[in-house]
């Protein structure tokens, strides 16, 4: 009984702040009727955002595709911020994320800073270019050898600067976004963030040669995750995405993540879900190993750039893991940056008829829209998932 | 007979060694072979074991991280063959390929490992980095006159510094195959941008660049 009364009280109070409660918190069946009641609604009439991406997440048709524009440092030209700007100051993040939020529309706001920021509490000296994306200053590595890798220090969030800065975006946005749509945090997977301080190609060789060293490394950089992703959870998002990156042809072997990455996302998973937040995955690489992924991580959505291994059309996709995640992306960055919005149009197209039907496909770019790409096509995005279908 | 056997033994034990990046037993095998062979006929067995590992890597037996190391064992054993071999400048398979990242881009590992398979397919190359300026890889193609010029750029931010380095070289008239890759590229922006040729990945570079350079020098 006082097990219910915590439920509810859970659930009850973000609902009386206009806010999503996180989803695993609801019954299963009470979602399946939910969406079944959304699916037949929305034969007959337009769904609101939420009952779109549940319709989609319980795998039921909805009214339409739900979209993510993934606009998110491209977002800061709607306010005239620059790169720096947009990576360092929270309040002009959100004022951008939620510009490009309100104008561009969309379900799915995935509010992130760049790649680097966890790396850069560690220590990583970095640099922020005016017109491009903030980066690792690769001259200067925080762990120059194997060696470095066991005496990375643990951090501690409170003194994490953009870790912090990202959880106080997630709190603004997740409040003002409200019933309108649903928010997703990000996390970069602990083999990423390792990357950015020690760089891909020495920790490519160190992965096969100094498997120890790195795995301590990823065992101390997974304690901050996990503090990280419990401060982002608690800010009121329904959803976590994490970006496992080396999980791909792209990366290590399919073997060798599951040895060095696998283990740690599952905690990491394992935690999103505790506490009653969607799993997210994202995947930029070539032939990601999308079972890998699921049997780790148990993901509900699954973001994808490139057709995972084992599949070579968006059919076989379907068929194979159609039924298992909902399907996110795979517009091609490189048409949303250069195309006309024809082609944007007939591209949505294709990937709504092979995706979309029965529910499960979320209609996004395969990444990140590009930053400094005109943003028209992310409007021709939006539209097409409503055109589309 | 007895000479065959011992090739084909061999062959098999420097393949080994080379998938299993066992740079030691490498070179004592290479020490071996040189008692019965000329450095030439060595280095050409351990291409086709690289050429081996790249077939594998193409069709994803091998994992990047396998490929990077099988490409420094044999980077390795080739310095040591070369110092043996007649310098090959004034043949006419000698190549000499400007590499680098467009300004502003910070990301190497592809270049890297291209850079690295270039050397192992004995063309001659001149690394420039990462973070490029344009006038830098100009200076570079004249002052070393190299026949391609391989760019490459990871961020969609940086890309269009390509176009303007393309551009450039054409305008100087240099007889040049430019050959770019990267992750925000596909083909259509590689001819858009008037490349000769556009490297998918690392598992094309080698193709796409001899294609590059039998399209400009015929």
């Amino acid at each position: 009984m006082s097990q219910d009364k915590g439920i509810f009280r859970k659930l009850g109070k973000p609902l009386l702040q206009g806010m999503i409660p996180p989803p695993g918190l609801f019954p299963e069946k009470f979602l399946d009727a939910l969406s079944g009641l959304c699916s037949l609604r929305g034969k007959v009439s337009r769904l609101t955002n939420v009952e779109r991406l549940i319709t989609t997440l319980r795998h039921r048709e909805p009214d339409r595709v739900p979209c993510c524009p993934l606009v998110i440092s491209g977002s800061r030209r709607l306010i005239g911020a620059s790169f720096p700007d947009f990576a360092l100051k929270p309040e002009t993040t959100t004022r951008a994320l939620m510009a490009a939020f309100d104008l561009i529309g969309g379900e799915v706001v995935i509010p992130m800073l760049d790649l680097s920021v966890e790396a850069s509490d560690f220590g990583q000296t970095m640099i922020y270019p005016e017109n491009s994306t903030p980066h690792p200053d690769y001259d200067h590595p925080l762990i120059t050898d194997h060696t470095g890798y066991q005496k990375l220090k643990r951090i501690n969030l409170r003194d994490a600067r953009r870790m912090h800065s990202l959880v106080e975006v997630l709190r603004i946005v997740t409040r003002q976004v409200g019933m309108k749509g649903v928010v997703s945090g990000f996390c970069f997977g602990p083999l990423g963030v390792l990357c950015m301080m020690r760089g891909a190609e020495h920790l490519f060789r160190e992965c096969i040669l100094y498997p120890t060293e790195v795995m301590a490394a990823l065992e101390t950089i997974t304690g901050v995750l996990a503090e990280f992703i419990e401060a982002q959870c608690e800010t009121g998002v329904a959803a976590i995405t994490l970006d496992t990156l080396f999980a791909s042809h792209n990366g290590l072997s399919k073997p060798l993540w599951e040895q060095m990455e696998g283990p740690f996302v599952r905690e990491l998973s394992s935690l999103i879900r505790s506490k009653g937040c969607i799993v997210g995955v994202h995947n930029c690489g070539h032939g990601s190993y999308f079972d890998s992924q699921i049997r780790f991580m148990e993901p509900q959505i699954m973001s994808f750039a490139e057709l995972p291994e084992g599949c070579n059309t968006l059919g076989e996709l379907k068929k194979r893991y159609g039924d298992q995640v909902v399907l996110m992306g795979n517009m091609n960055t490189s048409l949303l940056a250069h195309a006309g919005p024809c082609e944007v149009i007939q591209d949505a197209k294709r990937l709504i008829e092979a995706l979309a039907d029965g529910g499960g496909f979320v209609l996004a770019p395969g990444c990140e829209y590009p930053p400094n790409a005109p943003l028209e096509n992310a409007f021709v995005l939006a539209q097409a998932a409503k055109l589309c279908t | 007979m007895e000479k065959l056997a011992f090739h084909t033994q061999m062959q098999r034990r420097i393949r080994s060694a080379v998938c299993c990046h066992d740079a030691e037993t490498l070179r004592a095998l290479l020490d071996e072979c040189l008692v019965e062979k000329s450095p030439g006929e060595v280095s050409g067995i351990l291409l086709d074991a690289l050429e081996e590992q790249r077939l594998n890597f193409m069709s994803s037996a091998r994992s990047l991280p396998e490929f990077i190391l099988t490409i420094d064992t044999v980077n390795a054993a080739l310095e040591q063959m070369r110092s043996l071999e007649e310098p090959r400048k004034n043949s006419d398979a000698f190549v000499r390929i400007v590499i680098g990242v467009v300004r502003g881009d910070p990301h190497d590992l592809g270049k890297n490992i291209i850079a690295g398979l270039y050397r192992a397919y004995g063309f001659e190359v001149i690394d420039l980095g990462r973070d490029v300026h344009q006038e830098a890889f100009s200076a570079a193609l004249t002052t070393y006159d190299a026949k391609v010029l391989a760019l490459s750029a990871m961020m969609s931010t940086t890309m269009p510094a390509m176009k303007e380095i393309i551009r450039e070289v054409r305008i100087t008239g240099s007889k040049v195959a430019v050959v770019i890759g990267g992750a925000p590229l596909d083909a259509e922006i590689a001819r858009a941008y008037g490349a000769d040729g556009y490297a998918q990945s690392a598992r094309h570079a080698i193709e796409e660049t001899r294609s590059a350079i039998s399209r400009v020098f015929p």
